[in-house]
């Protein structure tokens, strides 16, 4: 089970959180909820990670935050992204297709296949 | 949803700041809150949706850390921000004020360029004279001054000498106390021959002084143990400045023989720049102490306990304590005098002190240095005064903005960044004024080096990276004390009551710093004023000194001679150039003596017959000079009893004497001196007969009684005594200066064997001797005269606001039937009020002050009650003056405009 986690890199954390909140305003625990949902849970993240991301990118001027209500009247710390954020979340998922592309056509390609 | 975002964002700039820990723990909780109730709703026990919600968090406590220090970065960060852009709108703020009221700003900035200006001068110089230890000498601290404490041989007053005899110095070389000893003597010496020929610095000195010091050469060496021995080959070392301007800086003068004095020496080594051994005048070459002989022809002074010439200076070793080192030297310096203690002729209680190295704190530097020092503190004053006339003008300019700065208050500025924006105002005015300071430092500082201190050898710029720096400190400093009391009360609470009453204050009173601030400015003004006038009173009083002879339009020549030359040939010689030199167009009369005024004196054993000895003279002496004929009438001394030479006696010699009016009433009780023997040198030998009494002259320093003097003509008897001619006075009509070259010409062309006429006015050896008292004189004057302006100027805008703030009331008074004459009574009682207070307590500081300034003054008492008289009626009259125009506006208000202004 674990061995299929994706070990994920700093710049993807950056990228799926960046692209959480391209909705629209969340929460910490939204955005976790919203990962773990999105991707069945593939992704076995530490939820401290993602905060470490959030911080860090509201650090870079990527996010923005803002105390608010939550749905049960609760007080949280919304986050937003910034116009900074999207232009590089846009940036930076246009080089991702790009390398995913090259690197399905590497394993598409003859003898480029890995037996174990 | 979320409720109202970004109010929080909002009250966050303003009112608080919220803490990021805080907030990173709500969000935590949060996190939890939500995590466990989602696992909770799927069914999980409290205790698994717990433990889950952990477990998928990661370690706690480790990014929670993380979190923080995140946090925390952007926190500061964002704080930075904003304080920069508080500082650059406060800034922009600041400048457009300063722009608004350009008559405001430059007053403020000129006022403090002034004081600051000043201050950058005298530290400039206090820098070189006072702070800085001698160049190239390591660990200054540690190198000392050996100085005898005793009666001075010259003056016969208790005091510290520095000067001492070879064999005194051979004596410390035996302090255990010391790692090494050193002497050196300055003197004066002819460099190279001919039309080459100039007159230079030489400083002799003993070899040990280099490695003393801890000076290494700029090039070749410097002269050891052996050739610093007697009879050794003659070597000199140049100093930077004489090699860069005489030799151009090349390399090829090691190995080159120069003629010095009547020796020869050859070059072995170059000083580093600005190397000048311990003292402060510049020094051209260094030479071995033994060459002394040389330049003095025989080796007399090496044993001689009477030959006053060497300085000795010592480095304490790693352990010794100075107490310890000073008895150890004391008792060595005793011990070698023994013989002449016991028979009577040395003082047993002499000490040996350590001195300073730096020369201005020792015993013999000069008085300009010393005028140099209260002109600190006179400085330090005058930005006093420019401080507390700023922090008035800015508290003025306060209560004028109490509106403004009321709305400001009330909009939600902190009181803290209200005292910044104001200080920060006071700072950039301080700032501009420290600029144009800096400007007036320099040339402040030119002056002060050319006309005041021209004996101190001084290198670069006036404004050097220290004084710099000085400055800098300084202008910002300024601008925080003139501007921290206006400041704090500009942000004072009372401006919203202030708001309240329409900002006319109409029943303020004057504040009572503008009072204290005024009272400073009177007191400190009457001090610098009190100073001034001292000065101008004691150069006024030398001018007017009646010296005996006439310095102005004398020119005096020495000529330096080469190889052997009798008394006899040297008068022949003199006799010759005094007769071409009367050749000359523009010379009146040339003449010749022993002695040159103003340049030391030479006296004799004398005795009056038919009494035990000569009574003591209050002044020294009595000094005499052998002269030729009309030489008394070429200084322009005149006879008051008797007779002059004859032309016989004045030709060939004879044994009789005119003696000085003071000499003859001292010792005969006046014109009973005429037909009077006086015995000289030999208590049995000849006697010289008193035929003339003349008028008393001052030919040695200004201060202190007129010595006795007397006068014997040039000829055989006198130069049995062995006082031949030393110099050539011609005296001029017209511009003396432009007969120098001509006279110099005119001697060296007499006689190849005249190697070099040293040719100069008389008037420019009588100037030193005025320096110190022109300095202060100067400088006090310049400073008190700006002190009172600014003083006025405060008071004028301080009374002249007075009265527009109290406009109200003085309509009211008015139309209750005050006449003019009374309103203006009123202002002018306010300000005769502060002014006379001012004045009292500046000439209480002043008279407590005074006794020390004595000993720098010339026949003038420090409490002279004329000068601090008329300096008190300066100050109130000129205050009157600025406070005439606010009295006449109050005296003009009209009833009906003032009372309409509600």
């Amino acid at each position: 089970m674990k061995d299929d986690n994706l070990n994920l890199i700093q710049g993807t954390l950056d990228i799926l959180v960046l692209t959480a909140l391209a909705g629209g305003p969340r929460h910490g625990y939204a955005v976790a909820r919203w990962i773990r949902e999105t991707t069945d849970d593939a992704l076995q993240v530490d939820e401290g990670a993602l905060y470490t991301a959030l911080h860090r990118l509201e650090k870079r001027k990527w996010l923005g935050s803002d105390w608010g209500l939550s749905e049960n009247n609760r007080r949280a710390k919304y986050y937003s992204i910034t116009v900074t954020g999207r232009k590089h979340l846009d940036a930076s998922s246009r080089s991702w297709s790009r390398y995913a592309e090259a690197v399905f056509k590497v394993l598409g390609a003859p003898g480029g296949e890995v037996t174990s | 949803m979320k409720a109202f975002p970004g109010l929080r964002q909002f009250f966050r700039l303003g009112a608080f700041r919220a803490d990021p820990k805080e907030d990173l723990d709500a969000e935590l909780d949060f996190h939890f809150g939500e995590t466990q109730r989602e696992f909770l709703e799927s069914g999980m026990s409290p205790a698994e949706a717990r433990e889950e919600a952990l477990r998928r968090f990661g370690d706690l406590s480790s990014y929670r850390r993380k979190l923080a220090a995140i946090d925390r970065k952007q926190a500061t960060r964002t704080r930075r921000k904003e304080r920069f852009s508080n500082l650059r709108q406060d800034l922009g703020y600041a400048l457009r004020g300063m722009r608004r009221n350009p008559g405001f700003t430059l007053g403020v900035v000129l006022t403090l360029a002034l004081g600051i200006g000043a201050n950058a001068t005298m530290f400039g110089v206090v820098d070189r004279i006072l702070l800085t230890p001698p160049a190239h000498v390591e660990a200054p601290d540690e190198v000392v001054r050996l100085q005898v404490h005793r009666m001075s041989p010259f003056t016969g007053q208790p005091g510290i000498m520095a000067y001492q005899t070879f064999s005194d110095y051979r004596d410390f070389l035996e302090a255990g106390s010391f790692e090494a000893v050193a002497a050196f003597g300055d003197q004066d010496v002819i460099l190279g021959r001919g039309e080459e020929a100039e007159r230079i610095r030489a400083q002799y000195s003993t070899a040990s002084i280099f490695p003393l010091l801890g000076v290494r050469p700029a090039l070749g060496r410097f002269f050891d143990e052996e050739e610093a021995e007697p009879g050794a080959p003659g070597v000199v070392v140049l100093g930077h400045g004489l090699w860069q301007r005489r030799y151009g800086g090349s390399r090829d003068v090691l190995g080159k023989v120069l003629a010095i004095g009547d020796g020869t020496f050859t070059v072995i080594g170059v000083t580093p720049p600005r190397f000048n051994g311990v003292d402060l005048a510049p020094v051209d070459l260094f030479l071995p102490v033994h060459a002394f002989t040389v330049f003095l022809g025989d080796d007399r002074w090496v044993e001689n306990r009477g030959f006053y010439w060497l300085q000795a200076i010592g480095r304490l070793g790693p352990h010794s304590s100075p107490v310890a080192a000073a008895e150890e030297v004391t008792a060595l310096h005793l011990n070698g005098r023994r013989e002449l203690i016991d028979g009577g002729r040395y003082s047993e209680d002499a000490r040996i002190v350590l001195g300073s190295v730096k020369a201005a704190l020792g015993p013999d530097a000069p008085d300009e240095v010393r005028v140099s020092r209260w002109l600190v503190g006179v400085t330090v004053i005058v930005l006093l005064i420019a401080c507390a006339n700023v922090a008035n003008l800015l508290l003025a300019r306060g209560a004028r903005r109490q509106r403004e700065l009321g709305i400001r208050v009330a909009m939600g500025i902190s009181r803290r960044r209200l005292v910044g924006q104001l200080l920060l105002e006071s700072i950039l005015l301080a700032g501009l004024g420290g600029a144009v300071g800096l400007a007036l430092g320099y040339g402040g500082g030119h002056l002060m080096r050319s006309t005041f201190l021209p004996q101190v050898a001084w290198f670069g710029s006036p404004i050097s990276t220290r004084v710099l720096l000085f400055t800098l400190v300084l202008a910002g400093s300024t601008g925080l004390l003139a501007g921290i009391a206006p400041a704090l009360k500009g942000s004072h609470g009372r401006i919203v009551q202030s708001l309240r009453d329409g900002g006319r204050g109409g029943t303020t009173r004057r504040s009572r710093s503008q009072t204290f601030l005024l009272l400073t400015q009177a007191a400190l003004s009457v001090i610098l004023l009190a100073g001034a006038g001292l000065f101008v009173r004691s150069l006024a009083r030398a001018h007017s000194l009646d010296l005996g002879i006439e310095p102005e339009g004398l020119v005096v020549a020495e000529l330096e001679l080469d190889g052997e030359w009798e008394p006899e040939a040297v008068l022949d010689l003199s006799r010759r150039a005094a007769e071409r030199l009367e050749t000359l167009p523009g010379v009146q009369g040339a003449s010749f003596a022993s002695g040159i005024p103003f340049r030391g004196m030479m006296a004799f054993d004398v005795w009056a017959q038919g009494m035990d000895s000569l009574p003591v003279a209050r002044g020294l002496g009595p000094f005499f000079t052998t002269v030729s004929p009309d030489h008394l009438e070429t200084l322009g001394i005149e006879l008051r009893a008797g007779r002059m030479f004859t032309a016989p006696e004045a030709a060939t010699g004879a044994r009789v004497t005119l003696v000085t009016e003071n000499m003859a009433q001292g010792t005969w009780g006046g014109e009973a001196a005429l037909g009077q023997c006086l015995l000289i040198q030999d208590r049995e030998g000849p006697c010289w007969e008193v035929v003339g009494i003349v008028e008393n002259s001052n030919l040695t320093r200004l201060t202190g009684e007129t010595p006795w003097q007397h006068y014997l003509p040039l000829g055989a008897p006198a130069l049995e005594l062995g006082a031949g001619p030393r110099a050539l006075f011609i005296r001029t009509r017209g511009d003396a200066s432009s007969l120098l070259a001509p006279v110099r010409r005119e001697l060296q062309s007499l006689d190849s064997r005249i190697r070099f006429a040293y040719v100069r006015l008389q008037q420019d050896l009588v100037d030193p001797e005025l320096r110190s008292w022109k300095l202060g004189a100067t400088m006090f004057s310049l400073f008190g005269i700006l002190a009172l302006v600014v003083a006025s100027v405060g008071l004028y805008s301080v009374l002249a606001f007075n009265v527009t703030r109290r406009v109200r009331e003085l309509g009211v008074r008015s139309a209750v039937g005050a006449s003019r004459g009374h309103l203006v009574g009123m202002v002018l009682r306010e300000a005769t009020g502060v002014l006379g207070l001012g004045v009292l307590l500046g000439l209480i500081l002043a008279t407590s002050a005074a006794s020390n300034l004595g000993p720098l003054l010339f026949e003038t008492s420090p409490r002279d009650p004329m000068v601090l008289a008329s300096v008190s009626l300066l100050l109130l009259l000129v205050g009157l003056v600025a406070s005439a125009i606010p009295a006449w506006t109050a005296s003009r208000v009209d009833p009906m405009t003032a009372l309409r202004t509600e």
